[in-house]
């Protein structure tokens, strides 16, 4: 175990993947131009494996920085001596070790995504950027809706819901995470419903503005009844659902970006801009709300450089809409719980370089002395 | 044991032990742990759509919604229980949607527009129009209309065109009150419209006009301070005598020298499309110029003229001031243009939208609404 450890711990081991992540670090960077942020972040470094030309896998980020983190954790643990005279180093060992952690806890544990209210509008959800569900809605309680939302490995060709909460079946016969709709010249046969009776689906290339893509799915639904069960099509932002029913149910199918709810409610008060005088250009925005948990209200100002956070949440003033009549604030809401491990590993890290630095000057200075 | 060891080296050992299972653990908990995200998630949400919605009816009604609505007018109605209720938008006082047994969705609108609103017979051969009918006479028109009833005893008109080759169909009600006229609107498939029939002519009957009065211009608004200015679109006119109604969710941009006004459109993908107004003496180099200029503006390449002949939509407005609509869209970068095109003899105006795919398929409906609104004065 212990000659595994100190294998582990070799200092090659480290200098090489900082290497390589440097070569992905401006791959990825160069990347973006082509095929965008968000694609270049998930190809390049939050991914595993790099797969060049579809064939040769090479160590993402992702792999890169959990070899890095296994690699120093055994330098700390195997190989390093542990007296006063290295306890500098150890502690900025300990700082690095505490920033890769909080690099895996907001690459697992973080949510983003955003949140438009038009004034006086109250929500209590906020809509992941990227990541999609399938949304089943069942309406028929008057005073709620019964939402199931399946994500992950059900937003793929193949994939098949099948939940105690739906009295079918529903099989993903087509994805596209980028795709665009065809009106239909010509009739379908009777198992086509819905949209699908009026369109039809094409993929295309990812566009590299990630918003711009809008996905689609061709679904079979099974087991509600002959004149229910049928090919569907679904898309990002449909304006109206796909209707089933079933078991004297009626259910909205549709497919949306994966919606959280919130632990507490937010309504937009009032929503502010101010002008550079006799200019168009924003000065600054703000958006004054009621943060509501239970009957508690909390009236709260998030402006563009104070974000409001609250619970775990953070929520800063992304954007706006100008109505004629009303206006919409857009906030980025985001649950990062590794949000404090950068501040707290750098602050560990100065800490430990400063008194390796220091007890290295008194070393030199004794030594001087003794001379 | 620890006795015999050196101080130096005790420490050294107690300080290893420490940080293994501090490691430890933190290495379990990063590596073993689930990611936050299951792939089945279940809850209950209020019935409204609570992450993003614009301004409804039921917003502004309340979260309980009564089965009767109204507006700030005054103007009532009863919406069947199978309907559900869509977004009203500026120009819309309220939608609907009813579902139909063959997978499609029949819309329902209803719209308050000022004063005729064109006339009958040019919104009678609008729909027609829509649905791919020729265009009736007046004498005709007569033929198709059936004199109605609501509940409170208001008459009203309702018609009704199919196209038997198509499947399209449309049913209205047309209420014509206090200086303004109330369309009430079906829109759906041949089967759908047997469907649906008795439903809408049930609504049809329930509206009540109340004190129903003309859309408010924004120069009016002083002076009606108590009405809800969401429920009438704002009528904006220009020097040139060209008004129109501006859908509540377009910002408003700054006309400049070229353009005779100027709109922002949010996109749901955080883009916002540009609308803009522009009015040139002549043909202005004609429309198979324009349109080629548009299209290499998207990174298409030009059209001939049989070419383009395909690419244009004969639409009319709500006046019945015929306009030609025609949409290009670059599929690989995503980039659009849709375009109204008003040739009005001594000069030409267009409309132009220019934004993305996503922007082109949300903002198509109100840019047509927009363009169908424009009302042309005679000087």
């Amino acid at each position: 175990m212990n000659k595994l450890g100190k294998q582990l711990a070799s200092p090659k081991i480290f200098f090489f993947t900082a290497i390589w992540l440097l070569i992905i670090l401006v791959k990825g960077t160069l990347a973006q131009k082509d095929i965008g942020l968000y694609q270049s972040q998930e190809y390049y470094f939050s991914s595993w494996f790099i797969m060049v030309g579809g064939l040769l896998p090479l160590p993402g980020g992702r792999l890169a920085m959990a070899v890095m983190f296994i690699n120093l954790l055994s330098k700390l643990l195997f190989s390093s001596k542990f007296s006063v005279a290295r306890i500098g180093t150890h502690i900025a060992h300990f700082g690095g070790l505490l920033l890769l952690v909080g690099g895996f806890i907001t690459a697992y544990y973080s949510k983003e995504g955003s949140m438009m209210l038009y004034e006086g509008d109250k929500s209590a959800f906020f809509d992941d950027y990227h990541e999609l569900e399938i949304a089943i809605i069942d309406t028929s309680n008057p005073a709620f809706d019964e939402v199931t939302a399946f994500r992950n490995e059900y937003i793929d060709t193949g994939a098949v819901i099948s939940d105690p909460s739906f009295p079918g079946t529903i099989k993903v016969v087509e994805y596209h995470r980028n795709a665009d709709l065809y009106r239909l010249d010509s009739a379908v046969p009777s198992e086509f419903k819905g949209m699908a009776q009026r369109f039809y689906v094409r993929g295309k290339p990812l566009d590299s503005e990630a918003s711009r893509n809008r996905a689609a799915m061709i679904v079979e639904v099974e087991g509600l009844s002959p004149v229910e069960d049928g090919v569907y099509i679904i898309f990002q932002h449909m304006q109206v659902p796909q209707l089933l029913n079933g078991d004297g149910r009626t259910f909205e199918l549709s497919l949306r970006n994966a919606r959280y709810p919130l632990p507490f409610g937010i309504e937009l008060l009032d929503f502010e801009k101010v002008m550079h005088p006799g200019t168009m250009k924003a000065k600054s925005y703000s958006s004054e709300v009621n943060v509501m948990s239970g009957e508690l209200k909390r009236r709260v100002e998030i402006s563009m450089n104070q974000p409001m956070r609250n619970r775990g949440y953070t929520f800063y003033q992304a954007s706006f809409v100008e109505g004629q009549v009303k206006e919409a604030s857009v906030f980025a809401v985001v649950k990062n719980a590794g949000r404090q491990f950068p501040y707290w590993s750098s602050i560990i890290m100065s800490i430990g370089l400063f008194i390796h630095i220091v007890l290295r000057v008194i070393k030199h200075v004794n030594k001087g002395e003794k001379a | 044991m620890t006795e015999d060891f050196p101080k130096k080296t005790a420490v050294s050992l107690k300080l290893r032990k420490s940080l293994n299972l501090a490691c430890a653990t933190v290495g379990v908990f990063v590596f073993s742990g689930c990611p936050d995200n299951p792939s089945i998630v279940k809850y209950q949400a209020p019935k409204a759509p609570a992450s993003i919605s614009e301004p409804s009816m039921q917003a502004q009604a309340g979260s309980d919604l009564p089965p009767t609505i109204t507006d700030a007018d005054g103007v009532t109605w009863e919406t069947p229980s199978s309907w559900t209720e869509g977004k009203a938008s500026s120009m819309r006082m309220a939608s609907f949607a009813i579902p139909l047994k063959d997978g499609t969705v029949g819309d329902v609108s209803l719209v308050k527009l000022a004063g005729p609103a064109g006339g009958l017979l040019a919104n009678v051969n609008r729909w027609r129009g829509q649905v791919g009918l020729a265009d009736l006479t007046a004498a005709g028109l007569k033929e198709e209309l059936e004199s109605r009833k609501t509940k409170a005893g208001v008459p009203y008109l309702a018609v009704e065109m199919i196209n038997e080759d198509s499947g399209s169909a449309i049913a209205a009600g047309i209420y014509e009150s206090g200086g303004a006229t109330l369309f009430a609107k079906l829109s759906t498939n041949k089967v759908g419209l047997e469907e649906a029939r008795g439903g809408f002519y049930e609504f049809c009957d329930s509206v009540s006009l109340g004190g129903m009065a003309p859309p408010v211009s924004s120069s009016m608004r002083a002076d009606r301070p108590a009405m809800d200015p969401s429920l009438v679109p704002p009528a904006q006119m220009d020097s040139s005598n060209i008004s129109w109604t501006v859908p509540s969710m377009w910002g408003e941009g700054k006309a400049s020298s070229m353009r005779m006004a100027s709109f922002s459109i949010p996109v749901s993908d955080g883009s916002v499309g540009d609308v803009s107004l522009v009015k040139l003496a002549g043909p202005a180099g004609g429309m198979l110029a324009n349109v080629n200029r548009w299209r290499g503006q998207v990174g298409l390449d030009p059209l001939g003229e049989d070419a383009l002949k395909k690419e244009l939509e004969s639409r009319k407005t709500l006046g019945g001031v015929s306009y030609v609509a025609v949409e290009m869209l670059n599929e690989n970068s995503g980039a659009a243009i849709a375009g109204g095109v008003f040739e009005m003899g001594d000069s030409t105006l267009f409309i132009k939208l220019t934004t993305n795919n996503v922007g082109l398929a949300e903002g198509r409906a109100s840019f047509l609404e927009f363009c169908d609104s424009l009302i042309f004065k005679e000087n």
